[in-house]
């Protein structure tokens, strides 16, 4: 079971791509663009209750991940999921035992992540809409959808998270 | 945040920074195939996204079924009504269809523009982000997949194979407002020879496809069908693309400018075709040129020796 960490953030990767796409289909009268953005919700978690070194590794590895599989551009992803799963580890009690406050960092996290992205695409030429219609009809979509994604799981990975802590103690005192 | 801006950890963004601007750098280019270690990740994470898209195709596929069950009553009327235009239509495709096969004999072995074999694929990812509209689908070089092949569902052309690894490949569709997505087109105009120009751009306000550099003297109208020209090179001709819906004259007076509803639906897409155009065709014209230019040279050097 060491790997239940992994498992999870590789599943939420996947159903980005695959499930979300299928079920949740955009069409020609959406002026809104929702973005799942599962897996690194996920990786914020990690990074606040199991500490920033966890969160930057699985950010650039699923980044890394992001940029190879779904656009021809590597390194984007790779850098602003490392990045801000790093500056995202709180890693303090106070923090931890509050979910509001968790949540709030997951959200600004996320803010930074879309504005990070928006403007390293606009720098390479990709993106070309304004800073404006991005907030309206990119950041606060996103906001909404991982916002509401992120209360569903919190709960359930903060059990994981207390196992795997009960195990290590476990194991430390064998 | 636990001091972030330490001097270690300050140098070790910087080199974050440096080694992103190096490999965004060095990938941003337009490239046909991906590398060994991109191609090792895409096919192993394409297996896995077949294995989950299958099974959600599956449901998705129930809950359509159900809603057309909702729908049915209605659906039938409409399609009783296009009934009664299909017994013509049938008997006009029949003649038209001898009369193209008795042409198209008198030309010998000439393949037509619009000749192409498929190759069917499933649709196993789409770009979350959005930023680009691409799809991943379940076939590869080692299927007979090419770079810059046309893709098609049964609606129309939705894109072009963006770039290619052994049992994946990327498909770029119209919908991604780049510029390199550039396909030659033609709008059919009756009792004349068809218009033609380029669908390059996406306009993003109102979802539809632009058509550019038509020549003005062509009369545009609501309502005609866009269909690829074969042009191109890389499409074979007449993938319909869509209709008409608004005309406008460019800046500077020369051109017109279309706006396209697009036939296909580029957002509800399971399965797809790639297109490979049968190339026999254009190697012929390139033989005969070859063939007509040693011919002109031979004439030459003879007209040379008899002076």
């Amino acid at each position: 079971m060491r790997y239940i960490l992994p498992v999870i953030v590789a599943f939420l990767f996947i159903i980005e791509g695959t499930w979300f796409q299928v079920f949740f289909p955009a069409s020609f009268d959406q002026d809104l663009y929702w973005m799942p953005r599962f897996a690194f919700v996920a990786i914020v978690f990690i990074s606040i209750y199991r500490g920033a070194v966890h969160g930057l590794f699985f950010g650039i590895i699923t980044g890394f991940f992001h940029d190879v599989v779904y656009s021809y551009i590597i390194g984007i992803y790779m850098f602003s999921y490392g990045l801000l799963g790093y500056m995202a580890g709180f890693n303090f009690s106070a923090v931890k035992s509050r979910p509001i406050v968790v949540l709030l960092i997951m959200l600004v996290g996320l803010a930074g992540l879309e504005t990070l992205i928006y403007f390293m695409y606009t720098w390479t030429g990709v993106a070309f809409v304004g800073f404006e219609e991005f907030a309206t009809t990119r950041l606060m979509p996103s906001l909404l959808l991982n916002g509401a994604f992120g209360i569903v799981i919190l709960f359930p990975m903060r059990k994981i998270f207390q196992w795997i802590e009960e195990r290590e103690r476990m194991q430390e005192n064998v | 945040m636990p001091h972030f801006f330490s001097n270690k950890r300050l140098i070790l963004l910087m080199v974050g920074i440096i080694v992103l601007v190096i490999l965004v750098g060095l990938t941003m280019r337009e490239r046909e195939q991906a590398t060994i270690p991109e191609q090792i990740v895409q096919d192993s994470v394409g297996a896995v996204q077949s294995v989950f898209q299958r099974p959600a195709y599956f449901v998705r596929g129930i809950y359509d079924d159900f809603i057309h069950i909702l729908n049915v009553h209605e659906e039938n009327e409409r399609l009783k009504e296009h009934l009664n235009d299909y017994a013509m239509l049938r008997s006009e495709l029949d003649g038209l269809r001898e009369e193209n096969e008795s042409l198209t004999s008198m030309y010998d072995g000439m393949e037509s523009l619009s000749s192409f074999t498929s190759i069917p694929a499933l649709v196993i990812e789409r770009q979350p982000d959005r930023w680009t509209e691409t799809i991943g689908i379940n076939r590869g070089t080692q299927h007979g997949v090419e770079a810059d092949m046309a893709v098609i569902t049964e609606e129309g052309l939705i894109g072009r194979v963006q770039y290619t690894s052994a049992f994946t490949s990327q498909i770029q569709l119209l919908s991604d407002g780049e510029q390199t997505n550039r396909v030659s087109a033609k709008v059919a105009v009756e009792d004349d020879e068809p218009a033609i120009g380029f669908i390059e751009g996406w306009d993003h306000e109102q979802d539809l496809l632009i058509m550019q550099k038509v020549d003005s003297e062509n009369e545009l109208e609501v309502g005609q069908f866009v269909s690829t020209s074969g042009l191109g090179g890389l499409f074979p001709a007449d993938l319909p693309i869509g209709e008409i819906v608004g005309v406008e004259i460019d800046e500077y007076g020369l051109t017109q400018n279309a706006y396209i509803q697009p036939s296909a639906d580029y957002y509800n897409i399971n399965h797809v075709m790639v297109i490979d155009r049968e190339q026999g065709n254009l190697e012929g014209i390139q033989e005969d040129f070859e063939n007509l230019q040693e011919e002109q040279e031979e004439e030459e050097e003879s007209e040379g020796s008899g002076e």
